[in-house]
């Protein structure tokens, strides 16, 4: 499974929580307000259950992805230190 | 004190903006006038003592001094009680009338339309003299679980407001909820200065960031939880064309990331770290940027500002504007120290926090109690124990998780669902966000409640 599809796992997961449905999500979705509507307690959520599939997760680093493609860009980032030098 | 402000604002500054919320502006003359209406219809059926269960709103606030004015006591409850919680809480204090903003029932209850009561406080005549010393309870949550009513007079929080000269007309945002004290302060603070509240219209971050920027507030004060998420959720370019003159941070503890987050985003504003809590009410406010408390504050003995000493580790502080005492328990009449429950160190020159004296998980500003929520998921069929605590979150500074032992052979999968179920009936921030099954419990040291004893 690609990073991106572990990280829409893990958001499909905590919308179906919140009884809500998943679809039609892409790398572009906003997480908040005018996309997926997370607050502060849904946020708090996805950063747990983020490291619980990661390890480690970017809130926690000091990081606020503003849509799914961050959190990706955030895994992926740190999977490939290099590409941060180049 | 709030009443005979609002009256005294309205006659000499009646045309200045008093509340700003969803539905437009009010003028300190217009809320004058509802507020004696309402207060008056309320005396005239012979209401002592009002709950209300109403998103924050003007017409809540003008609700509130009409309290006020009629000398009915008034307790705004968190309008995210459920209806059992509700129910538990009017029994708890004695309240026979409830005003609402919702359709609901309760035995023994008189439940009042809130825009009924505004719309029947047409025709009623005057209501005479404010009274004297009116009262109000504020609900916080004792180390019980169940919330304690901390019963004040109007006088006393009033007397908590620092007034400046130049605040006048100034904007300031409602980032507190009026049932919570800090939102309590915050409407008497308005009030004093003759400023403008700036009501959301809604209880979610995303609603009082729009109003922020609607509004062009200048004034926010709010917890570290609520900073941090506006900050992430509004974008730098926009933070840096807001007017925000003053950030006041409070109601848990400030993270020194955050102090320089805000600083990059609002370079214009001050930021400071207020200390209060329900019972005391507003004891100091620290402009240094640092964790903890100053230690001189231990050596003042002068009756002037704030006073405070460690008992055995804890913070004590004298309270001089506090509460009379808790619901059902007697007044005090003159200053009086107390405990705060935060457990404190003093090293070199300064007082740190180290802790909570009791277990209260802290998300986002809302203390939440374990023992509550282990009740609820241990009554789920296939529990045999569960132990509920605060797990360290970046956002909300905790979150509730829940250690889950269960019955051998049972299907975790249905389990958890089943957990999540029976946990929709706590307030959202008690709701577990972790469930995690174990093999043990801890039995030494944890105390974990077990189904049938």
């Amino acid at each position: 499974m690609s990073t991106e599809q572990r990280v829409v796992k893990v958001v499909q997961g905590l919308l179906a929580r919140q009884k809500r449905s998943a679809d039609a999500m892409n790398s572009k979705t906003p997480l908040y307000a005018g996309g997926l509507g997370f607050d502060s307690l849904a946020a708090a959520e996805l950063s747990t259950l983020l490291e619980m599939e990661f390890g480690k997760d970017p809130y926690s680093d000091g990081k606020v992805p503003q849509t799914i493609g961050d959190i990706v860009g955030y895994y992926d980032a740190s999977a490939h230190p290099s590409a941060d030098r180049k | 004190m709030t009443g005979p402000a609002l009256l005294r604002a309205a006659r000499e500054a009646p045309d200045a903006v008093f509340l700003l919320g969803a539905a437009g502006a009010t003028s300190y003359a217009d809320a004058a006038r509802h507020a004696l209406r309402v207060g008056a219809l309320l005396k005239a059926r012979g209401i002592t003592r009002l709950a209300c269960h109403a998103l924050d709103s003007p017409r809540l606030v003008m609700l509130m001094i009409g309290c006020a004015l009629s000398g009915c006591e008034v307790c705004v409850i968190n309008r995210h009680y459920g209806q059992s919680e509700l129910q538990d809480v009017l029994k708890r204090f004695d309240f026979t009338h409830l005003a609402a903003d919702a359709p609901m029932t309760f035995d023994g209850v008189s439940v009042l339309d809130i825009d009924d009561l505004f719309a029947q406080s047409a025709g009623v005549s005057q209501l005479g003299e404010p009274h004297a010393d009116p009262r109000l309870l504020v609900l916080t949550t004792g180390t019980t679980g169940l919330p304690k009513g901390a019963r004040y007079t109007w006088a006393n929080l009033a007397a908590q407001a620092k007034t400046k000269g130049d605040l006048a007309g100034s904007r300031w945002l409602l980032a507190y909820h009026l049932n919570h004290f800090a939102g309590l302060q915050m409407l008497v603070h308005v009030l004093a200065n003759r400023a403008t509240l700036v009501i959301p219209a809604g209880p979610e971050v995303e609603q009082a960031q729009r109003a922020l920027i609607e509004h062009r507030v200048e004034y926010v004060s709010g917890t570290p939880t609520f900073f941090r998420f506006l900050a992430a959720q509004m974008p730098e370019s926009v933070c840096r064309t807001l007017p925000l003159k003053q950030i006041t941070l409070g109601g848990e503890a400030v993270p020194q990331d955050l102090l320089e987050l805000l600083r990059e985003r609002f370079p214009a504003a001050k930021v400071s770290q207020i200390f209060a809590t329900t019972e005391i009410g507003s004891a100091f406010s620290v402009r240094d940027m640092s964790n903890g408390l100053p230690a001189s504050l231990l050596e003042k003995k002068d009756d002037a500002g704030p006073q405070i000493r460690i008992v055995d580790g804890e913070l004590h502080i004298l309270s001089t504007h506090g509460m009379l005492g808790y619901y059902g328990e007697p007044e005090s009449t003159g200053p009086v120290w107390r405990a705060t429950g935060d457990l404190v160190e003093l090293r070199g020159d300064r007082v740190y926090f180290v802790g909570r004296k009791s277990e209260t998980i802290n998300v986002g500003g809302v203390k939440v109690h374990p023992l509550p929520i282990e009740e609820v998921v241990v009554k789920v069929p296939g529990v045999v124990a569960a132990y509920c605590y605060g797990k360290k979150n970046p956002i909300t500074g905790q979150i509730v998780a829940v250690d889950v032992l269960p019955e051998p052979g049972a299907d975790r999968a249905r389990l958890e669902e089943n957990i999540r179920a029976a946990c929709e009936s706590l307030a959202r921030h008690a709701q577990p966000r972790i469930i995690r099954f174990v093999e043990s419990l801890d039995m030494a040291n944890r105390k974990v409640i077990r189904r049938g004893q």
